[in-house]
């Protein structure tokens, strides 16, 4: 057999692969005979050294998990080579976009020619195409829903924050004006008494002035543990913030290592993959923080 | 030799080999041919159907002696299946020796 009956042959059995591999199987194996060739052997005896074609043909299908009867169904229904064909596209998906769209466009071009049955075409046709789409809206609401949530919550924490506030300030309002509703009745009761009213005005004063003071004295109370809140909110904030801070970094250091180990050659992928996983959470509790400190300080001010 | 023995070792074999270097066709199934006699019948195959299963990969390098050769080289997976196949080996050669020991007669050293 010389070498282009034996690729030929080969061929043949090799028909259901894709161009593309059937050329790159034979080239590696033409390289293969040439070599052999210059270290002596006749070109008979490279051959024969691949052993019966059949035998080889059988075990390179194997690699691609093809069945073993459809050797003797090679002439016969277009059905399987179809089914075939979607399966074996499915395990090389980079080239579907380029050999096997433009396969199933040619296929319907020939029309009523051939003996494909028409209502057999791929149903895969516009597939990735929906896939992708779909892929696309799912990731876009999914974002906007993420965002939502995070609006809601930073609202939700700085509601008890801002409702505190208003309360102390609300009530700090209210001293104010009883106190200087107190101030003026005081004035009007001493005008009035005149020096018997002063004496009753005094003693009504002192106990007046005794039990405004007793009052402000709670809502002073109250706003002073106001502000201590406040303080403790913040302190935990940037306390929180600058711990996410640091960790992410550290995270971030691990993860540069890991990957060199990874890319010389270390089983470390999935590893590789949780530290940037990890280096990603830290960055953004970080700035979730960082947004209650930054946006307090613009209200603040 | 035992077509099945050589069957069983040739994976680990070949896997070693490309561990050691990156290999192309020709030059692996020298290397294996000085541990056992294989054909290239049986190497291509298995060097494609290890491809598939992502244990190699394949570059191509421009030689100076004809077109590009195609080079196999052991992936991080292939590296974990490698050394699993050495633990099954060195696994059953004990227990086969150990099983003919006792059966010669049985004497521990």
């Amino acid at each position: 057999m010389n070498r282009q009956e034996f690729f030929d042959e080969l061929r043949a059995y090799l028909k259901i692969l894709q161009d593309e591999e059937q050329e790159d199987i034979l080239a590696e194996y033409s390289q293969h005979i040439e070599m052999k060739m210059k270290s002596g052997l006749s070109e008979e005896e490279a051959i024969g050294d691949f052993g019966p074609v059949k035998e080889l043909a059988g075990q390179i299908l194997e690699a691609y998990h093809v069945k073993p009867e459809y050797e003797s169904d090679r002439t016969g229904k277009s059905g399987q080579i179809k089914k075939l064909s979607a399966k074996l596209s499915g395990i090389w998906p980079q080239r579907k976009g380029t050999e096997g769209t433009d396969g199933r466009k040619q296929r319907k071009r020939e029309g009523g020619g051939d003996s494909y049955d028409k209502k057999e075409t791929l149903p895969e046709a516009g597939f990735p195409e929906k896939i992708w789409k779909w892929i696309r809206m799912a990731a876009a609401g999914f974002g906007n829903g993420i965002q939502r949530t995070l609006e809601f919550l930073r609202r939700q924490f700085r509601k008890p924050f801002l409702f505190i506030r208003k309360k102390a300030d609300a009530l700090a309002v209210r001293a104010e004006e009883k106190r200087a509703e107190r101030k003026a009745g005081r004035k009007q009761q001493l005008q009035e008494y005149g020096e018997l009213g002063e004496r009753t005005g005094k003693g009504r004063g002192i106990l007046g002035s005794a039990g405004s003071f007793f009052k402000n004295a709670v809502r002073l109370a109250v706003w002073i543990a106001a502000a201590c809140c406040r303080l403790v909110w913040n302190a935990a904030v940037i306390c929180g913030a600058g711990f996410f801070g640091l960790l992410g970094l550290l995270f971030l250091f691990l993860f540069g290592m890991l990957a060199v180990l990874w890319i010389q050659g270390y089983p470390l992928a999935g590893l590789v993959c949780c530290c940037f996983g990890a280096v990603l959470c830290c960055g953004s509790l970080t700035l979730f923080g960082g947004t209650f400190f930054w946006r307090k300080k613009r209200g603040e001010k | 030799m035992n077509p099945q023995f050589k069957k069983g070792v040739l994976e680990l074999i070949v896997l070693e080999s490309v561990r050691k270097k990156d290999m192309y066709g020709y030059e692996l199934v020298e290397e294996v041919s000085k541990v056992i006699d294989v054909n290239e019948g049986t190497i291509y195959p298995l060097l494609k159907r290890l491809t598939n299963e992502h244990y190699f990969e394949t570059y191509l390098r421009e030689s100076t002696e004809g077109p590009p050769r195609k080079y196999y080289h052991l992936t991080a997976a292939g590296i974990l299946y490698r050394d699993s196949l050495e633990t099954e080996w060195l696994q059953l050669k004990d227990r086969v020796s150990a099983f003919l020991q006792k059966q010669s007669g049985g004497e521990d050293e």
